[in-house]
């Protein structure tokens, strides 16, 4: 896998554009139960024209499929995946290493703590959402936590402390995770496990609503760094050098790949391997330029989830495997494959 | 003089309690090229960085433009002055077209430009470097030279009229060096000015205004190429083993290191000579440990300067003077002391015929010939027959130019055993 050349990126990008639609129209047909393709594009019609009455009556079984279990699946699916991969690139370009991810500062491990109170607490059994309520709390403590602890440190230029620090808390939040679960019921330590798989079964409007906006709203603040990534690439002293405000880009794209992270956790459960594999993967196709790295991998991300959860459904249907199983061995896999290979060609 | 564009007053910094710069005043004045000296620890790159804002000063102030340095907006202020960090971060393997750009960083984000407006500049700034070839190249396919050309172009990007470089040419090999150098002289010539931390003392007195000596956070020296880089402040930095010397081919200001003496021998050679003649045997005896002593020179001759470097006791007469009965009086001492005196081929005339009255007080004379013909450096011919009349006398002995290092060592070597 080489670098594409300048003129071959729209030809990417377009591309992408295309596969988006109709790997979207894809997820909501194939599954389980098969819907046919027309009616499939019916019902999203008639849904769009605040026509669900009209669409139930002349399709009600794949009206009641589609905008009730696949349909916020899909968007769930699109959200958690560009959310990550999105504060993936943003981190590895903050930290200026590309195997850097939200991960590192604990955010992970804060959300986990957070699941396995509301599972051993029995709060999980109060509200579906009480899981990704309480996985949210614990990824957003540790965030603000981690950034309380960075900003002690002065003009923010100690990198290497923060990224110390993520990671004493990190083990630090594992610990505490690990006692909760001695004390807890076998039922509720295979509820755990599970959760941390990530997955996205049973995703409701419910699940996916609340976090929406908020993704979309800090992602487009991310995406506002883009330019201030590029000199940041260059070194913090000739980003300063530049013009750039040093320590604001860097507390704000902190703490928004945080918060990122956090959101995709609710939605998804922690989804392995895509916030540092996607954004990684789409730098070695079109470079490191964070001007497209940022919205390209935010919209790889997404395919990528979808693809990967699609595949979930179907491909022991009805059973399914759990999305975060699958970007971990899909990922995993194509990662090794790829390193091996610009190894091979001496680029590594 | 027209206002500065930099200037600091009384400035300090201390970082974790240790005192990194402290009552620096100084000023940059538009089209100057000025060069910090000074050895490693003394505050070059700490003075750099708190100029440019990234560190803040504990003590005194700095203006830019007249206007506190700490009243700019990062944007704002990065239109005024312009930094290259000493090392240059590469994580990420940017295209050399994108590096370039984004030193117009600032500039976009407070002004319009039209549309190609940027290109043309940026096309202008790389035929400048001549570096067009290299824009669609990424920036780990280049050597270090050529990364730092690039580095240098997207500093001009930024177009401000002050630049501050730290140590911009310490990894180049010296072609690049040099290209650097004239590049940041010639962008001077032209109206902007730059401040640069230096580690290579002869590219600071060849391409420089003006430098300023910093050591332990301290401005000690300022001024001319010439004025700063003497013996006794390179002698004070840096210890005693660097020579300064005037070079004959450029006229500028030249720093070398010395091969420090060996363990002392015992033996005392006296140097005679002159027009540079003494210059490179006076070095390698020094490096033995031979005791040396030298003259009767001329001040401001190559040889003189020498000796005064090194600390070489000597006899020296005023530039055009001759040499008197008095002075050789004065060196007599040194010679007949001396175990062995040498005579270099050198051109005697009137003014240094002393010199021959000199090496008749000899103990043991080595009189090195020039090998065809000696009337040559004769300028009468009494002086010739004096140096006949010597040749003659049993406690001299002649060798050739080539001769005389090889003799010498096992002169040494028997004295040592």
């Amino acid at each position: 896998m080489m670098q594409i050349s300048d003129r071959q990126q729209p030809l990417l990008i377009s591309l992408l554009l295309i596969c988006t639609p109709l790997l979207f129209l894809g997820y909501l047909a194939a599954g389980a139960v098969a819907l046919p393709f027309a009616e499939v594009l019916s019902v999203l019609k008639l849904a769009l024209l605040q026509q669900q009455e009209l669409a139930r009556e002349l399709y009600p079984r794949t009206t009641a499929i589609l905008l009730h279990i696949r349909l916020p699946r899909a968007i769930a699916a699109l959200l958690a995946g560009s959310a990550l991969a999105l504060a993936g690139a943003a981190s590895q370009g903050l930290f200026r290493n590309p195997l850097a991810s939200p991960d590192i500062l604990g955010i992970s491990a804060g959300s986990s703590l957070g699941a396995v109170i509301a599972i051993t607490t029995g709060w999980s059994m109060l509200h579906p959402l009480m899981i990704p309520v309480a996985s949210i709390v614990g990824a957003l403590s540790t965030a603000t936590l981690v950034y309380l602890l960075a900003m002690r440190s002065a003009f923010f230029q100690q990198l290497l402390f923060v990224i110390l620090a993520g990671l004493a808390l990190s083990s630090l939040l594992t610990g505490a995770t690990s006692a909760a679960l001695l004390m807890a019921q076998q039922y509720e330590i295979s509820q755990f496990v599970f959760w941390t798989m990530g997955g996205l079964e049973g995703r409701m409007w419910a699940h996916v609503l609340w976090p929406a906006p908020a993704i979309v709203l800090v992602g487009l603040l991310l995406m506002r760094q883009r330019q201030a990534l590029n000199l940041i690439a260059f070194g913090e002293e000739n980003a300063h050098g530049m013009g750039l405000n040093v320590p604001r880009v860097q507390r704000l794209t902190l703490f928004a790949s945080a918060i990122l992270t956090a959101l995709a956790i609710s939605i998804a459960g922690p989804v392995g391997f895509v916030g540092l594999m996607i954004p990684h993967l789409v730098r070695l196709l079109i470079g490191p330029n964070h001007r497209r790295l940022l919205p390209i991998s935010a919209l790889c991300g997404g395919l990528f989830v979808l693809l990967a959860d699609l595949i979930g459904r179907t491909i022991i249907a009805p059973h399914e495997i759990k999305v975060g199983v699958l970007t971990a061995l899909i990922g995993g896999t194509y990662f090794i494959y790829l390193i091996v290979r610009i190894q091979q060609r001496g680029q590594l | 003089m027209s206002t500065p564009l930099l200037r600091t007053e009384q400035l300090g910094l201390t970082i974790n309690d240790r005192q990194l710069l402290s009552q620096v005043s100084l000023s940059v004045h538009p089209g100057e090229l000025v060069g910090v000296i000074g050895p490693n620890g003394a505050g070059k790159s700490s003075l750099l960085k708190t100029l440019v804002g990234l560190h803040q000063q504990s003590a005194g102030k700095i203006w830019l433009h007249e206007q506190p340095l700490s009243q700019y907006r990062a944007q704002d202020r990065a239109q005024h002055i312009s930094y290259l960090a000493q090392a240059q971060e590469m994580s990420f393997a940017f295209r050399v077209r994108e590096t370039i750009m984004l030193g117009a960083h600032s500039r976009v984000r407070t002004k319009h430009f039209a549309r190609g407006q940027l290109d043309q500049e940026l096309n202008r700034i790389v035929d400048l470097l001549d570096i067009a070839s290299l824009l669609d190249r990424r920036l780990d396919q280049l050597s270090g030279g050529e990364r730092q050309l690039v580095h240098f172009a997207r500093m001009l990007m930024q177009d401000s009229p002050l630049m501050l470089l730290d140590e911009p040419t310490a990894s180049l090999d010296i072609g690049h060096e040099a290209q650097l150098m004239n590049l940041l002289h010639q962008q001077c010539r032209q109206g902007r000015s730059a401040l640069v931390a230096i580690h290579n003392l002869n590219s600071a007195a060849a391409f420089c205004d003006r430098l300023l000596l910093i050591q332990n956070g301290q401005l000690v020296a300022e001024g001319d190429p010439e004025q700063v880089i003497t013996q006794a402040t390179m002698k004070r930095m840096y210890g005693p083993s660097v020579l300064v010397s005037r070079n004959p081919m450029t006229g500028t200001t030249t720093v070398l290191p010395l091969v420090e003496s060996q363990t002392p021998v015992p033996l005392h050679v006296h140097l005679i000579g002159g027009a540079g003649s003494t210059v490179a045997l006076c070095r390698q005896l020094l490096q033995m440990g031979v005791r040396v002593t030298a003259g009767i020179g001329h001040d401001q001759d190559s040889d003189t300067q020498l000796w005064e470097a090194l600390g070489v006791e000597h006899i020296k007469v005023p530039t055009f003077a001759p040499i008197e009965t008095a002075d050789i009086d004065a060196a007599k001492g040194l010679v007949q002391q001396a175990d062995i005196t040498v005579m270099t081929d050198f051109p005697i005339g009137t003014m240094n015929a002393g010199n021959l009255t000199l090496a008749e007080q000899a103990r043991h004379l080595w009189l090195v010939t020039s090998g065809n013909d000696d009337s040559m450096r004769f300028y009468d011919d009494s002086s010739l027959q004096r140096f006949h009349a010597l040749q003659q006398r049993a406690n001299v002995k002649q060798i050739t130019a080539t001769e005389l290092m090889p003799i010498m060592r096992q002169q040494v070597a028997s004295v040592t055993r």
